[in-house]
């Protein structure tokens, strides 16, 4: 890919992605803050996809936008707030207080970025680099042998965390069953507290 | 040497304490009685077996012969394996009795009044609730009291001087149920306690510096070279105001014998004891516990010798205490107060004779006053026995007729003590008044043939000793004349039952009364015709070599013996006079003049002695109190503060728990700020 | 590739968002939605930084990758949670407002 493609394509994915997060704090209806994320994560798997990671550009797309932000809508559904629900939005002084921080925290960064000798070295260096990379670099069979070889404990320990987040989840979310004789078909998952939550 | 029967003597009233304190309440009084007297009756023919031996070697002026002695074991025996394998004794403190002719003769003086005191209380005690625990308590008290006598070391000595003080102390609150009886035998306690802190320094001097605390040893040591240089260092430095080491032993051990003694300033406690049964004032208060501070300088004589300071301060104690006293006792109404101020009296002339280098003749009147004190305390317990338990003597009067063998008695004793020849008191009064007399008037020359140091002001103190001789004949009158003669002025109901008492009290007070009477005969001096037998057997007593003062000598002890007759003589007739129709006159005559008033309030207010001893206390509790609460500040704030601090903490701190998400957020926002501003620019390399 | 400075600061702009609609917003659903956007910029600049070492020559090729794929699980992990507990609470108090959460206060 041309330098120049590159580069293009980096600021656009920039000013989507920066624009779409402001959008995402900014509405009042949460629907609305949940469909510019997917918008952000789609420019995020973007960025991956121009950083050579293949396979975690489209898990992103997957997981992040297909799987989390769904769940979101399904429970912004269930709860389903109406015009007095949702709550008053913050003060100006709020808003004034948390921008501050941020502002500060973004100053702190960008001060890290920028002064340090590393990474500026790094920088000038990376362009005369020859490319090391393996031919598939990215591709899922490379991101899984590495995966299962090196980091096979923490995939595991990830799969636990992620049974744990199921357990939980589940349990939470059931209303405690008031007809024990009635055998609900897990299928349909507590069906009689579905409707009207 | 060594005699095996010397144990016996403070054994047998023991075992009676034991058998009378475990069985005696089972067993009934009879058993109790005859228990009780049988003990020192055993103890007596004991003490007179060894007084016997004693005198049979004593005759041969053998120069070893250092009395009789028994190693019963090894009390306290320490001992360090010194270098070579050789183990020397550290200290050594083993229960070993010495009978030489001072504690010989005390023996018997213990044990033969004890035995007749012992008698009389059974007649006296009859019917009392605890009958067995009195007889179990004066038993033991006897027990100690030879202890005391016997020990030959300190130690031992102090084992008999506290255990004395305890019986004192369960004897005088023998009926304890009235708390004033109670609080007087504390007060006889605490204030011996004080005097015990004397005798236990004083050991402890002993030992520290003359490296032995066995009175042989300790006599020995004095003139030992070695001891003297090791004694150089104490007290040079202005420290101990200048006195050396053998002036501060005997200095401690005369306030031990303040206290036991009854001196001044630790006299207090016993008038007060006179709250316990007569019998008991009789023996502990009057014949032997309050003689054991004399028997202590006599036995350690030649150590008091070499010491002149505290020579003076003895003579000069003795002497005031004597004159104070006296002069209590004159305005007393209550029977026994008047013979408890009499028997503190009677030991300060001991103690001036003491002070003034006559030995001999203190111990002499401790005998003596042994006898008549005795008597005269056991006849006002037959005459309070025959009122009723009434002691005030504004309400007795005309008992002659009533309790004609009391009066007799009481009467020989009072003239005992009031110094009438040939009776016992006047020998050894005049024995101490010849010393004085000898130290103010007596040449350089006199005094050394006698071995005696000059005390300064003693004139002084011997003019105060004569008044006291004529002081004590005069209240000693006063209450024969209040009690026995005159028209009665006894309640009307009580009249009619007041008889001559039964049982054993008058016998022992016809013994008594003999002792009184001949005792004096014991020690007669040189110029009368005598041969001062027991100054010389108990070893205090050394002729003085007069050669050409013979003349000098001898016209002094007749004027001194004239004059002690006389005032003696005079205190009498006074007291015949104002006291003769047997009212009491005296205060009519006192109240007219101012001089007199004051004398008199100050006498029977005791000279706010007592008062000044409360004042001393309630500042002390004061003290406490103080000291209490300062501490109590001082841990409140402490403790509460720390409780207190903890909590404003605790409760200042947990304001952050706000349940407040918002505020969580925020504070997770500050973590991160404050973590990336600390990675950045305090790590060093982070940045990198 | 383009630079990393630039990268990096993207993910730091994106982050810094994410800090703002934590703090400022009442919704709750809108302060979860702003932390999965702060996971996302970190993710962004794991992996960058995973490709400039593999660029150049560093050991274990696809290290960024596999932490933001980490990074991944734990964010689908804690969204499913959250979640659950919101219905709880709705179903409980009827509110989605995060300051109305206040009641565990010590």
């Amino acid at each position: 890919m041309s330098p120049w493609l590159q580069h293009t394509s980096f600021a656009v994915i920039a000013i989507i992605s920066v624009v779409a997060s402001l959008l995402v704090v900014t509405r009042r209806n949460p629907i609305y803050s949940a469909l510019f994320l997917i918008v952000v994560f789609a420019a995020m798997a973007m960025a991956f996809l121009l950083l050579g990671a293949e396979y975690l550009g489209f898990m992103q797309l997957l997981v992040y936008a297909g799987a989390i932000m769904v769940l979101y809508l399904f429970v912004i559904m269930l709860i389903n707030p109406r015009e007095g629900d949702l709550p008053d939005e913050g003060s100006g002084s709020d808003r004034v207080f948390a921008g501050a921080i941020s502002l500060l925290v973004f100053c702190l960064l960008q001060f890290t970025i920028s002064s340090s000798p590393r990474l500026a070295e790094l920088d000038a260096v990376m362009p005369s680099l020859p490319n090391a990379l393996a031919p598939d670099h990215g591709s899922p069979a490379a991101f899984g042998r590495e995966l299962f070889r090196e980091h096979l404990l923490v995939f595991e320990l990830a799969s636990i965390l992620i049974l744990v987040g199921i357990v939980g989840a589940v349990h939470l979310s059931l209303r405690a069953r008031r007809r024990p004789e009635a055998e609900t078909d897990p299928a349909t998952g507590g069906g009689k507290e579905v409707a009207g939550v | 040497m060594e005699n095996s029967n010397l144990i016996w003597i403070p054994l047998l009233p023991f075992l009676g304490f034991l058998l009378n304190g475990l069985l005696g309440k089972r067993l009934g009084p009879k058993f109790v009685a005859f228990v009780a007297a049988a003990a020192p009756i055993g103890a007596f023919l004991v003490a007179v077996g060894v007084w016997n031996t004693i005198r049979a070697h004593a005759g041969d002026h053998s120069e070893h012969f250092a009395g009789l002695t028994q190693h019963v074991f090894d009390w306290i025996h320490l001992t360090k394996t010194g270098a070579g394998g050789a183990t020397e004794t550290v200290f050594s403190a083993p229960f070993a009795l010495l009978a030489d002719g001072l504690s010989s003769v005390m023996c018997l003086v213990i044990t033969g009044i004890g035995s007749l005191i012992h008698l009389y209380s059974i007649t006296y005690m009859k019917g009392d609730r605890s009958f067995h625990r009195f007889f179990a308590y004066l038993n033991l008290f006897t027990a100690f009291m030879l202890i005391l006598v016997l020990a030959d070391n300190l130690l031992l000595l102090f084992v008999g001087w506290e255990g004395v003080g305890l019986c004192s102390y369960l004897l005088i609150g023998f009926w304890f149920e009235d708390a004033g009886n109670a609080k007087a035998g504390q007060k006889a306690f605490v204030v011996n306690r004080i005097g015990d802190f004397g005798v236990l320094l004083a050991m402890f001097l002993c030992h520290q510096y003359l490296g032995t605390i066995d009175t042989r040893e300790v006599l020995a040591a004095i003139s030992n070279a070695e001891v003297t240089t090791r004694m150089q260092g104490f007290g040079t430095d202005g420290l101990f105001w200048g006195l050396n080491c053998i002036d501060w032993i005997a200095l401690l051990l005369f306030l031990g014998a303040t206290g036991k003694s009854a001196q001044i300033p630790l006299y207090v406690w016993l008038p007060d004891a006179m709250a316990g049964p007569t019998p008991v004032s009789a023996l502990i208060h009057a014949a032997t516990m309050v003689t054991s501070g004399i028997y202590l300088c006599c036995r350690l004589m030649p150590l008091f010798q070499e010491s002149h300071t505290t020579m003076a301060i003895i003579a000069g104690v003795g002497a005031c205490t004597a004159l104070v006293a006296a002069l209590i006792a004159m305005s007393q109404n209550d029977i026994k107060k008047v013979l408890a101020y009499s028997t503190v009296s009677q030991l300060g002339y001991m103690f001036f004779a003491i002070g003034m280098g006559f030995f001999a003749a203190a111990f002499f009147h401790v005998v003596t006053h042994a006898f008549f004190k005795a008597l005269l305390f056991l006849g006002s317990g037959s005459v309070i026995h025959a009122m009723h338990h009434e002691q005030d003597m504004r309400r007795m009067g005309g008992l002659r007729k009533q309790l004609p063998w009391t009066y007799r008695t009481y009467l020989i004793g009072t003239l005992a003590i009031a110094g009438v020849p040939p009776l016992a008191g006047f020998f050894s009064k005049d024995e101490i008044l010849f010393g004085g007399y000898l130290q103010t008037f007596g040449s350089p020359e006199l005094l050394e043939a006698y071995h005696v140091h000059h005390v300064p002001a003693a004139g002084l103190f011997w003019g105060m000793t004569v008044l006291t001789a004529g002081l004590t004949a005069f209240y000693m009158f006063r209450s024969v004349a209040m009690t026995f003669w005159g028209e009665s002025r006894v309640e009307e109901k009580l009249r009619g039952h007041v008889h001559e008492p039964w049982g054993w009290i008058t016998p022992v007070l016809l013994a008594l009364t003999v002792g009184a009477a001949l005792a004096g005969f014991l020690n007669v001096p040189h110029f009368l015709g005598g041969h001062s037998v027991l100054g010389h057997f108990t070893g205090l007593h050394h002729a003085p070599e007069v050669g050409d003062m013979k003349g000098t000598l001898k016209s002094m002890e007749w004027t001194s013996l004239v004059l002690s007759v006389l005032v003696g003589l005079l205190g009498i007739g006074s007291a015949i006079f104002l006291y003769g129709k047997g009212r009491p006159v005296l205060a009519s005559l006192v109240e007219k003049s101012p001089v007199g008033r004051r004398l008199q309030s100050a006498s029977s207010n005791l000279f706010w002695v007592d008062d000044f001893y409360l004042l001393l206390v309630g500042v002390l509790n004061g003290i406490a109190a103080g000291c209490q609460m300062l501490i109590e500040v001082i841990i409140q704030t402490l403790v509460d503060g720390t409780a207190y601090l903890t909590r404003g903490t605790g409760n200042w701190a947990r304001r952050i728990q706000t349940g407040f998400i918002p505020s969580y957020l925020l504070t997770f926002g500050l973590g991160v700020l404050v973590l990336v501003f600390f990675l950045l620019f305090l790590v060093k390399d982070a940045g990198s | 590739m383009f630079s990393l400075s630039a990268a990096l600061y993207l993910s730091a702009i994106i982050f810094c968002i994410g800090i703002y609609g934590v703090l400022a917003r009442r919704n709750i659903l809108v302060v979860l939605m702003s932390l999965e956007l702060m996971l996302n910029a970190v993710n962004l600049a794991l992996v960058s930084f995973g490709r400039v070492y593999a660029q150049a020559g560093q050991p274990g090729e696809h290290a960024g990758q596999i932490f933001a794929l980490m990074v991944l699980a734990v964010a689908a992990a804690e969204a499913a949670i959250g979640l659950s507990l919101l219905l709880v609470i709705w179903r409980k108090w009827r509110t989605i407002d995060v300051r109305d959460l206040c009641r565990m206060n010590g």
